[in-house]
């Protein structure tokens, strides 16, 4: 096991998964909606709130997505 | 195949003819008119991508963050590539970014007293060990189905289905069957 990486499986993987979610027939999405007791609409709702938030510029972004590096460097310079 | 054909006519609608690209109006657009099922699906991938991550960083949080750059242009939408398809790659982008500056992160906190530049680890154990953990989880949804382990790891070494069937002597229709299983996990999951 001395050469395997997991972190490249896990990205090839995960891109491999991502399209198979892309893919799922929308017949399917609610269908599993539906059995899991997350009625279709209620999660497209939530999503939509969400991303007219974004859209509207009411939400704020996370730190430590967005400037984690300068943060870090501000706080090197200050010591 | 209803919602697939309404996302391309959405992405056609929505990238004006004769351009490569679309701007911050059309992925606006685009976002608001997305289907009740893409919406279900963008949160699965959400949930997908950002599975792992360090720093406590969410779905929500790396959903946010594609939305955010997709609409002030950072990152452009290609006018031959699915919105769904897009914001995929576009959070891929982020989680990747994130690991990595988790990795230089752990490089500044490890480097030897007295020295100015950051020792960047070759092979840096909590990356390695939060993607093992993170293909652990995985693998986790898939425990009681061994067709599906198999196909998990044919796509981990980046083999193709035929590949996956061969290798694993699976018949198509079982591959077909156990991938259809496995999108019905990852959904209800991603639902979760």
């Amino acid at each position: 096991m001395k050469n395997w990486h997991p972190d490249i499986d896990l990205y090839r993987l995960l891109a491999a998964l991502g399209q198979e979610i892309i893919d799922t027939p929308g017949a399917d999405v609610r269908e599993l909606c539906g059995k899991v007791g997350s009625p279709l609409s209620g999660v497209a709702r939530d999503m939509r709130a969400r991303i007219a938030a974004i859209d509207d510029g009411d939400a704020e972004r996370t730190p430590a997505l967005t400037d984690i590096v300068a943060r870090r460097e501000l706080s090197i310079r200050s010591h | 195949m209803q919602d697939m054909e309404r996302a391309e006519r959405t992405r056609l609608r929505f990238v004006p003819a004769g351009t490569s690209t679309a701007d911050a109006g059309d992925v606006g657009r685009a976002l608001r008119a997305l289907s009740d099922a893409d919406l279900v699906r963008l949160k699965a991938l959400a949930r997908l991508w950002s599975r792992g991550l360090p720093g406590g960083i969410g779905w929500t949080d790396v959903l946010h963050e594609a939305i955010v750059r997709s609409l002030d242009g950072s990152r452009r939408w290609p006018a031959d590539v699915p919105l769904l398809a897009f914001l995929s790659g576009v959070m891929r982008s982020i989680c990747d970014q994130h690991w990595q500056r988790a990795r230089r992160d752990h490089a500044w906190l490890v480097a030897a007293p007295g020295t100015s530049e950051a020792v960047v680890a070759p092979d840096n154990p909590e990356r390695v060990l939060a993607a093992a953990q993170a293909l652990g989880a995985i693998n986790g949804l898939f425990a009681d189905d061994p067709a599906a382990l198999k196909i998990l790891a044919g796509l981990a070494e980046g083999m193709s289905a035929t590949d996956i069937r061969l290798h694993y002597d699976m018949s198509e229709r079982d591959y077909d069957s156990t991938r259809k299983r496995m999108r019905r996990a990852l959904l209800r999951h991603g639902l979760a």
